[in-house]
């Protein structure tokens, strides 16, 4: 299932997938594919991921 | 990052001099004699048509003695014997040998004038002349004649005489061995460096790329698994294999490569975060180009295929093949990912 939340959240803050990525430090391949639902990421991929969209773990992955 | 990079040079350069010096030292100080011989010899039937080669050579000094005979292209089922004969006809040295390398004997020569008969023999009848030629008191072991003549085609070449005390032949394979390693090491080293964009030799992979990779690796495995598998099968029931057995393993492992590398590219997780792709693919483009000019050399030296049966020497083009194959996944995983982009 695609991971629109994440999408628009990354897009508020006018973040590339390659910036997201490299603020996270991952490749820009992983993001494309937790957005795209093809990988699940790891609690601590999740939280850094929202650490730096400054979100929650509830607004960008919990179903 | 300058300075790193330039000592890692001067390191190489030092590396590759202490190498080519040793080298130098060990066959221009230890050799003696030198000489070409280019003829071809063919299976003869009776003990007195049993080619011979005699040649002489000077020793200045007396100690332990290696002799060396190369051949061109390598003959397969060739028996030779060498026996040395002082000035007075004395034997000092006799031995056979498939290729003549004497192995780890060592001949223990005076200082003087010898002479080195090499018999090429070819026959059971040409083997029991050899033997009571070189010893007609003591019997020699010998496993018996593997049966039918064998054929001698071709060249033989470069025949030496080299002073190697056991000690000497130790340190001189070590120290090659030993620089080799190094040399390699330090090569390997500065393209991993050159390859990354900080200059690090580590690679930094996520965790999705991590997956990926164990991935790779089983797939990788089970195809080896499978590839050994087959050759096994077809070493025992083909009565003669179409390739050697080193060759056939070899080429399971490049194979079983080719998967893991093709797997890991295909699913975004070959390159790790601070590689450089770019560098990547010309290091490719120039480890493939070697390999290509390898094989033309041996393929042009006729040392590819021998008796019908593919030699060690295929795998500079099944490295070459595999470097294409990684280089052509890689072109179309550039074109499905700029297709999915769109």
């Amino acid at each position: 299932m695609k991971n629109l939340r994440l999408k628009s959240a990354r897009a508020a803050l006018d973040l590339s997938q390659q910036e997201l990525a490299e603020k996270v430090g991952v490749s820009r391949q992983t993001i494309n594919a937790i957005e795209k639902g093809d990988y699940n990421p790891t609690i601590k991929l999740c939280i850094a991921i929202c650490k730096t969209l400054g979100k929650t773990l509830n607004d960008l992955f919990w179903e | 990052m300058k300075k790193k990079k330039l000592g890692i040079s001067l390191l190489i350069l030092a590396a590759v001099c202490i190498g080519a010096l040793a080298l130098l030292f060990c066959i221009s100080e230890k050799r003696l004699f030198h000489g070409t011989i280019e003829e071809q010899v063919r299976s003869s039937g009776s003990a007195e048509e049993m080619h011979t080669k005699t040649l002489q050579f000077t020793l200045e000094e007396s100690g332990s003695y290696r002799m060396d005979v190369q051949w061109t292209p390598e003959p397969k089922g060739i028996l030779a014997g060498l026996v040395i004969r002082d000035t007075e006809g004395n034997i000092n040295f006799y031995c056979t040998g498939e290729l003549l390398q004497v192995e780890s004997k060592a001949m223990k020569l005076e200082k003087g004038t010898y002479e080195a008969t090499l018999y090429f023999i070819t026959n059971k009848t040409q083997l029991e002349e050899f033997i009571r030629i070189a010893n007609p008191k003591e019997e020699i072991y010998y496993n018996g004649w593997s049966g039918g003549e064998h054929k001698i085609e071709g060249q033989y070449d470069v025949y030496k005489v080299w002073p190697e005390t056991t000690e000497g032949v130790r340190l001189y394979v070590v120290v090659v061995i030993g620089i080799g390693c190094i040399v390699g090491l330090i090569l390997v080293g500065c393209l991993l460096m050159a390859s990354t964009k900080d200059g690090k030799i580590k690679r930094d992979y996520d965790e999705r790329q991590q997956l990926v990779r164990g991935r790779g690796f089983k797939y990788g495995f089970f195809t080896m698994m499978i590839c050994n598998g087959l050759s096994a099968f077809l070493f025992i029931c083909m009565e003669k294999p179409f390739m050697d057995a080193a060759t056939a393993s070899t080429v399971s492992v490049i194979i079983a490569i080719v998967v893991y590398v093709s797997y890991c590219i295909w699913n975004e997780g070959y390159f790790s975060l601070n590689e450089n792709p770019k560098k990547v693919v010309v290091l490719f483009l120039i480890i493939g180009g070697f390999n290509v000019v390898a094989f033309i050399g041996n393929a042009v030296h006729g040392n590819v295929i021998q008796d019908g049966v593919v030699t060690f020497r295929v795998i500079n083009l099944v490295c070459a093949l595999m470097v294409a194959v990684v280089l052509l996944v890689l072109l179309l995983k550039r074109i499905n990912g700029k297709r999915e982009d769109n």
